[in-house]
């Protein structure tokens, strides 16, 4: 085989490389640039509120060193290009076409970083823009450190509400979704009773649901406010009603979704083998749909704990309701923060476990492939 | 009477007739092959026997007790026929032994440990007993089919119904599906099988069935009828075959 030297008709050399790599260069000298100009905001905020310390300033430079970094990428890129127009010159089609190609990779690793550098530093900017008015609204820390114990009290009661109404959800979603499944002339007005049902209840806002159950309930007294013997119903449990009924709706969808995925074949295999239409939905079918139907499941589920913290427009004091207080209190935002990040927190270790789950699953399942 | 009677059966998918007047009979401990061009309805054939596919008239009557039509009830009828697919069908999320072990505990009512000791003496029987414990999508393409075999086993029926049950597998793993049907043969099962399996056919079936335009077009001991067939559509369906070096 020839040697694939001088150039081949058509043969193509990635274009741009030598543009990319000035760019990427600019990009490290813009962020290293900003870097240093946020310390020096940080810096001068940290000394108007008398916390400047060696510590602070440990944690700005090292910021600043780390933006430097970028510049390692950038000037491989220059370094590819430079290699490329060398090539060129040779006429080494080949070697100036790798070069180009290393050249653009390590240009476009210099800007992904740097963008990337460039939100973090300007969410720094925006925290104390305006003399750290931003920062003390949001982020009043000695208001969180009092506060944050009342707040996460006040959460356990949007805990016990998700958890609650997570189970019935469950059970209720399947429950809608085999009823607009059954088969059948027999089944076709339950199939319609139920398709109503997801098309109202997913189609009113929680917000409503929410307002109309825990208001209406008590008021019309179909479930009487005080149950004789055991007390007073609480507000809790409208909110866990209503709270089932919106998102039993959304998840009997996915049930349906997932048992409709399921092959034929495997309903043809099991009703083969004898078992009943329920049979077949019980330890073939729906094992299967659940087993697929988990990280949409999942998502309903964190859809579920965040309108918890709607509950407070029946008066359940919840998380939300309580940072709400205090804030109106302490005229700042800082207490809805401790909330929000609650909120945030307690999703992310349902997600990783949840990916465990189904990886797990499938590493049963499936072949070593 | 014969043990499988069809009689006039006739099977439509909307406008389009699988099955017109389609008569056959499989008498008991008899293996009977049915074969044809694609789409002649074979499979279709299976499913109505089992139950799986209404037949619109016609009837179909097993051990004497008419199986087809309304007020039968199907449960019980596939608890005697089994069937074996094509594409094997497993289930699977269930280990090989659940797969086995489902139907005879729920449908039959066996203990546990009843179910687990006749699967495992069937897993013997198959050269499978190490992957009781396996997940189906980890066994080849002919241990999924011999498991599915078992599986139909398992519920102890008197006829099984085979529905092209090589046709999905790599050729060199046909042999091994091929001999626990031999094997059930010998020891007397009724079957009524689809295949495309023209050599395996001759070797096991007391009676072929060429099926052509939804009936029995001709049938015959399966000498008479690969070696030397009547009608003309069985000779043209039959030299196809062998153009394909199938025979």
């Amino acid at each position: 085989m020839p040697t694939l030297k001088g150039t081949p008709q058509g043969a193509s050399i990635p274009r741009h490389s030598g543009e990319l790599a000035l760019i990427a260069v600019i990009a490290a000298v813009l962020l290293a640039l900003y870097a240093i100009w946020t310390g020096n905001v940080v810096r001068a905020a940290a000394n108007a509120e008398g916390q400047h310390g060696p510590a602070l300033e440990a944690v700005l430079w090292l910021a600043i060193l780390a933006s430097l970094v970028l510049f390692w990428p950038a000037s491989q890129a220059i370094a590819h290009w430079q290699a490329k127009n060398r090539a060129l010159e040779q006429g080494d089609v080949l070697a100036a076409r790798i070069a180009a190609a290393a050249a653009k990779e390590r240009a476009y690793i210099a800007l992904g970083y740097s963008a990337a550098g460039l939100v973090a530093f300007a969410f720094i900017m925006f925290v104390l823009a305006n003399d750290m008015a931003v920062g003390r609204t949001f982020f009043y820390l000695p208001l969180m450190v009092e506060k944050y114990g009342l707040v996460v009290r006040a959460f356990s009661n949007n805990i016990f509400i998700f958890v609650v109404a997570e189970i019935l959800v469950l059970i209720w979603g399947l429950v809608v979704a085999i009823a607009r499944l059954l088969p059948g002339e027999a089944g076709r007005p339950i199939r319609m009773l139920a398709a109503l049902y997801c098309d109202v209840f997913r189609g009113l806002p929680a917000v409503v649901t929410l307002y109309l159950i825990g208001f209406g309930l008590p008021l019309s007294g179909i479930i009487p406010s005080e149950i004789p013997g055991i007390g007073r119903v609480p507000l809790t449990w409208f909110a866990i009603i209503a709270l089932t009924l919106t998102y039993g709706a959304y998840v009997a969808e996915v049930y349906r979704a997932g048992i409709e995925s399921i092959h034929p074949s495997q309903i043809a295999a099991a009703r083969s083998l004898g078992l009943s239409y329920f049979q077949a939905l019980r330890y073939v079918i729906v094992p299967q749909a659940v087993r697929r139907i988990m990280a949409p499941l999942l998502n309903d589920f964190i859809g579920l704990q965040k309108d918890t913290a709607l509950v407070n427009v029946i008066g359940v004091i919840d998380g939300f309701n309580q940072s709400r207080i205090i804030a109106s209190n302490a005229f700042n935002l800082s207490a809805v923060t401790i909330v929000a990040i609650i909120f945030v927190l307690i999703t992310i270790p349902q997600a990783r476990f949840v990916d465990k789950l189904i990886e797990r699953d499938q590493r049963r399942m499936r072949a070593g492939s | 009477m014969s043990f499988l009677e069809l009689r006039m059966v006739e099977k439509r998918f909307g406008p389009i007739a699988v099955l017109g007047g389609l008569d056959l009979t499989v008498e008991e401990h008899q293996v009977v092959c049915l074969i044809g061009p694609s789409g002649c309805g074979k499979s279709t054939l299976l499913r109505c026997v089992n139950g799986l596919e209404p037949i619109q008239s016609g009837e179909i009557v097993l051990a004497g007790d008419r199986v087809s039509g309304p007020g039968v009830d199907v449960n019980k009828l596939r608890r005697e026929v089994g069937i074996v697919f094509q594409s094997f069908n497993l289930f699977p999320h269930m280990s090989v032994l659940d797969n086995i072990t489902l139907a005879p505990v729920k449908v039959l009512g066996r203990s546990r440990a009843d179910a687990v000791e006749a699967a495992m003496a069937l897993l013997e029987r198959i050269g499978l007993p190490e992957k009781a414990r396996e997940f189906p999508d980890r066994l080849s393409g002919g241990q999924q089919q011999r498991v599915a075999i078992v599986r139909a086993l398992a519920m102890q029926p008197r006829l099984m119904l085979l529905d092209e049950i090589t046709s999905a597998l790599d050729p060199e793993l046909v042999a091994e599906v091929l001999n626990i049907v031999r094997d059930l043969a010998r020891r007397g099962m009724t079957m009524l099988l689809a295949t495309h399996e023209m050599g395996f056919a001759r070797e096991v079936a007391s009676k072929i069935c060429f099926l052509y335009d939804g009936r029995v077009h001709e049938e015959g001991p399966p000498d008479q009828l690969i070696g030397n067939p009547r009608r003309e559509r069985t000779r043209a369906f039959l030299k196809r075959i062998i153009e394909a070096g199938r025979l």
